[in-house]
């Protein structure tokens, strides 16, 4: 009856909640150790004109999904093979995250229950939200966006007791080069991520131009919070244990003890860690299917929906086998397909959109079009 | 209302006959062995009018939900003192009664049996004049109400007394009593193909959007059913998700309660025979405001809602938390306390999920024996419940003592938001359940599984979380809090969009 669309502030709570996810749990950007807060900025400024290419890309395929837009730009069969690779990378994203979250659970808290429970739960969760569709999602952010704040920042305000900063002198003390390791990390896992939200931020706005409102204070909201979180826990556990630890922000929120009754408050990062996860993993999902149908063509993407989140059950415990093992995953620098899939192919795009819209215009002077 | 007009012409035409015969005895006759056949309630009067050209009348009515002095004194003694002039026949001596003789303002001619039939149920007087196949039917509704008295489900320590009653017309002037402006509208109903209850549809006109009230009349005229006996009728046919326990529709004994929405755009639906008036569409945030947060300070006010979020989070979630934490996770609670919990369960044979879920069914058991129950028998089964089966479960070792603690806190908070009282119930089991299981993650999947129902919840096209979700002040200023009038600039974005200010430039700042 009336048209709901998404306000640009619920879009901007669904990025916040994707880009910190299943990242702040993780020893990000350790090769940096104490001048991590450096890698932060680096990677702030490389992510950001690549997060502007996105907004870009959503703003010239407004009123089109992502492989709407991929099929006008380069025909039929090229880009279905294009939304075939963004789908597996979709897919397999969907996949370890979950493996991640899993993983963490057993290993601090249920370390008797099997991992395949946890993932099913999270797979019932996933199916229902990903049916109810990206409206649904960005609802449930900026209700959820609130707790996670509320959670969080009241967590590092009691940590602060614990807090030294002489932990980061002395600054560059290794020289630029691990910061730009660091920095490169995290543009890899989890800023760049954000590729997957091109074509669907646009279903978040209502105006043609507010791709950008959406994702650039979600992300640099979520990239300043992340740094505080990791800054903070290096301040609190010290350099040579934030690079040992598999999740030093859950030890550095532990060791809070306020009157011996303020105690144990690492469980908040496990429900932070869980929300976040939970919207990230059906983000990858909805991705993940709504390209596979254009991939296999198919005008519906719905029926696909329950094989794929299914299938992320025995997924997580093929990519994340172990603990030690999705550390190493999550912390590396730059995989190819990551390289691929977040600069290389959304450049690509960008370049050719750019072209067929000048000549667009030249065409049809005046007449407003997409793609 | 075309159903009703079919439903009408079958049953005129299954009995042969339906218009009215020139003859009063003709007339009478048919009245008394087809239409009103035994039903002893209904009164014939028969008159003359006065000499020389004396006419044989009738008057019909119900006995009871008419009148009677108005009867005799505006219909019957004019009637008979005065006498009509002969050569008037048929409609315009109909005419001549309705315009010079009978003194009332509700006045209307028919002309066949169904519409006298009807007019009399409801309460109007009959008159039917010989040799003339017309009759004149005058409104003289008067029937035992209820007082204007302050409702009892909700009531307040400052703001009107007044509560709606069973009374439609009674109630929709207690509301126009609150809106003096011609832009209230009120449109009148019936439904039901049985009962023809009358159904009133109030809005402002130009606040509330032409959209969303074409809605509700298509969904009230879509209703096809015997019987609305309460306004609950009505609003489990036309809510938004229907399975889902939290309530889509609003209800409400108020009249201010009922302007205060509609004058935010919402639309209310009055139903004839009962004090509860809907209102929709209804959003999560109402089910924790009251009517008395806005005639309070706004601090006070503020802490009050919040304080009422509070209690629905504990009375949802105190037994889910205390299974997951017992259970799962006895290294998140404070040693001190988790000692004295372990002392107090050590004898208790049963697992915690056991003694959650007896606890919680004996507590609703209570709850529902004293719901109903004559208020000095009620005291009787509530100490009875409380204080004698409790203390003698703990000193049995049935259950542990701080089970009887969280059982009761659960309770207790429930009544705060008695709006999803119910639904607080449902949600309680289910949170249980999934804390039983994966702990305190399994609550927290039950909590993100309430919340994509909400978020994926509408009422009347707007979302359900509306206000919730907005993260704008002035989207979120009557949600926790209430922020105070003069900063209340603009009506809810989804509720009232073509026309948000209702307030003007100059009382946007404290006028001192």
């Amino acid at each position: 009856m009336i048209n709901e669309s998404v306000p640009e502030r619920q879009g901007a709570a669904l990025v916040f909640l994707f880009i910190i996810g299943n990242s702040f749990v993780f020893g990000l950007a350790r090769w940096a150790g104490r001048d991590l807060w450096l890698s932060f900025l680096v990677a702030i400024v490389l992510a950001l004109p690549l997060i502007l290419v996105y907004g870009r890309l959503d703003t010239l395929m407004h009123g089109q999904s992502f492989s709407e837009g991929l099929h006008r730009l380069f025909g039929k069969w090229p880009s279905r093979l294009v939304a075939l690779i963004y789908s597996f990378y979709a897919w397999r994203l969907g996949c370890l995250v979950t493996g991640n979250i899993t993983n963490f659970v057993q290993a601090v808290s249920l370390p008797d229950t099997p991992q395949v429970v946890m993932a099913s739960a999270y797979a019932i969760l996933v199916l229902w939200a990903v049916k109810e569709g990206i409206e649904v999602l960005a609802r449930f952010s900026s209700v959820m966006v609130i707790f996670v704040l509320l959670i969080l920042l009241t967590a590092l305000a009691l940590a602060t007791t614990e807090v030294d900063l002489q932990e980061f002198f002395p600054i560059l003390y290794d020289g630029f080069w691990p910061v730009f390791q660091g920095a490169f990390q995290l543009l890899d896992f989890p800023f760049l991520e954000t590729v997957l939200l091109v074509g669907l931020a646009n279903a978040l706005t209502t105006k043609k131009n507010s791709a950008y409102k959406v994702l650039i204070p979600g992300f640099l909201l979520a990239a300043f919070f992340l740094m505080l979180v990791a800054s903070a826990s290096v301040a609190i556990l010290g350099e040579e244990m934030y690079k040992i630890t598999f999740f030093p922000v859950f030890l550095a929120i532990a060791r809070i003890d306020i009157a011996l009754f303020l105690t144990r408050l690492e469980v908040v990062v496990g429900v932070t860690f869980a929300i976040g996860g939970f919207l990230k993993i059906s983000v990858c999902l909805l991705v993940a299917s709504k390209n596979l149908a254009h991939a296999l063509g198919f005008p519906d993407y719905r029926f696909l929906v329950t094989p794929l989140v299914l299938s992320i059950i025995p997924g997580s415990q093929w990519f994340a086998k172990s603990v030690m093992e999705m550390n190493l995953g999550a912390t590396k620098i730059a995989a190819f397909t990551d390289v691929m899939v977040q600069i290389v192919l959304p450049m690509i795009f960008w370049g050719v959109a750019e072209i067929r819209m000048s000549r667009v215009r030249k065409n049809k002077a005046g007449k407003p079009s997409g793609i | 209302m075309f159903f009703w007009k079919k439903a009408k012409g079958e049953r005129s035409k299954a009995k042969g006959l339906d218009r009215l015969s020139t003859s009063l005895e003709i007339n009478v006759k048919w009245l008394k062995s087809n239409l009103f056949a035994d039903d002893d309630t209904i009164v014939y009067r028969h008159f003359r009018t006065k000499e020389p050209q004396a006419r044989q009348c009738v008057l019909i009515h119900a006995d009871n939900m008419t009148k009677h002095e108005f009867l005799s004194d505006y219909i019957v003694r004019p009637m008979m003192s005065s006498s009509l002039p002969k050569e008037l026949q048929g409609r315009r001596l109909i005419q001549h009664i309705t315009e010079q003789v009978i003194q009332s303002d509700g006045v209307a001619v028919f002309t066949d049996y169904n519409k006298l039939a009807e007019g009399v149920v409801a309460g109007s007087g009959a008159v039917l004049v010989e040799g003339c196949n017309h009759g004149i039917s005058v409104d003289a509704q008067g029937w035992e109400r209820r007082s204007v008295t302050e409702p009892q489900t909700e009531s307040v320590v400052r703001g009107p007394r007044q509560g709606f009653t069973e009374d439609l017309l009674v109630n929709v002037s207690l509301v126009r009593r609150k809106i003096l402006n011609p832009a209230l509208k009120v449109k009148i109903l019936d439904v039901g193909l049985q009962t023809r209850t009358k159904v009133a549809i109030v809005y402002v006109e130009g606040i509330a959007s032409k959209e969303l009230v074409d809605e509700v009349f298509q969904r009230i005229e879509r209703i096809e059913t015997d019987a609305i006996l309460e306004s609950g009728y009505i609003e489990e046919f036309i809510r938004d998700s229907p399975n889902c326990p939290f309530p889509t529709i609003g209800h409400t004994e108020r009249p201010d309660g009922v302007a205060g929405k509609i004058l935010e755009g919402r639309v209310a639906v009055l139903v004839d025979g009962t004090p509860f008036a809907l209102t929709m569409p209804y959003l999560l945030v109402e089910a924790f405001q009251a009517n008395e947060d806005y005639y309070h300070h706004w601090i006070a006010a503020s802490f009050h809602r919040t304080l009422r979020y509070i209690s629905f989070f504990l009375t949802t979630s105190t037994p889910g938390l205390y299974l997951a934490l017992v259970t799962h996770h006895p290294q998140l609670i404070p040693v001190n306390l988790s000692v004295s919990i372990a002392a107090a369960r050590k004898n208790v044979p049963f697992p915690a999920i056991v003694e959650v879920m007896v606890m919680g069914l004996v507590f609703e058991i209570l709850r529902e024996g004293g719901v109903r129950l004559p208020k000095p028998v009620g005291q009787a089964i509530s100490i009875v419940g409380a204080i004698v089966l409790g203390d003698a479960a703990v000193s049995a070792s049935l259950v542990s003592a701080p089970m009887i603690i969280v059982v009761g806190i659960t309770g207790v908070a429930g009544f705060v938001v008695s709006k999803l009282n119910d639904t607080a119930v449902l949600i309680r089991i289910l949170l249980v359940v999934t804390s039983a299981i994966l702990g305190i993650y399994g609550f927290l999947f039950g909590i993100m599984g309430i919340m994509i129902q909400l978020a994926s919840m509408e009422s009347f096209g707007v979302p359900y979380l509306s206000s919730l979700t907005s993260l704008t002040i002035q989207g979120s200023k009557d949600t926790i809090v209430r922020l105070p009038w003069w900063r209340m600039v603009l009506r809810p974005r989804h509720l009232a969009a073509k026309n948000r200010e209702r307030l003007q430039r100059k009382s946007r700042s404290k006028t001192k």
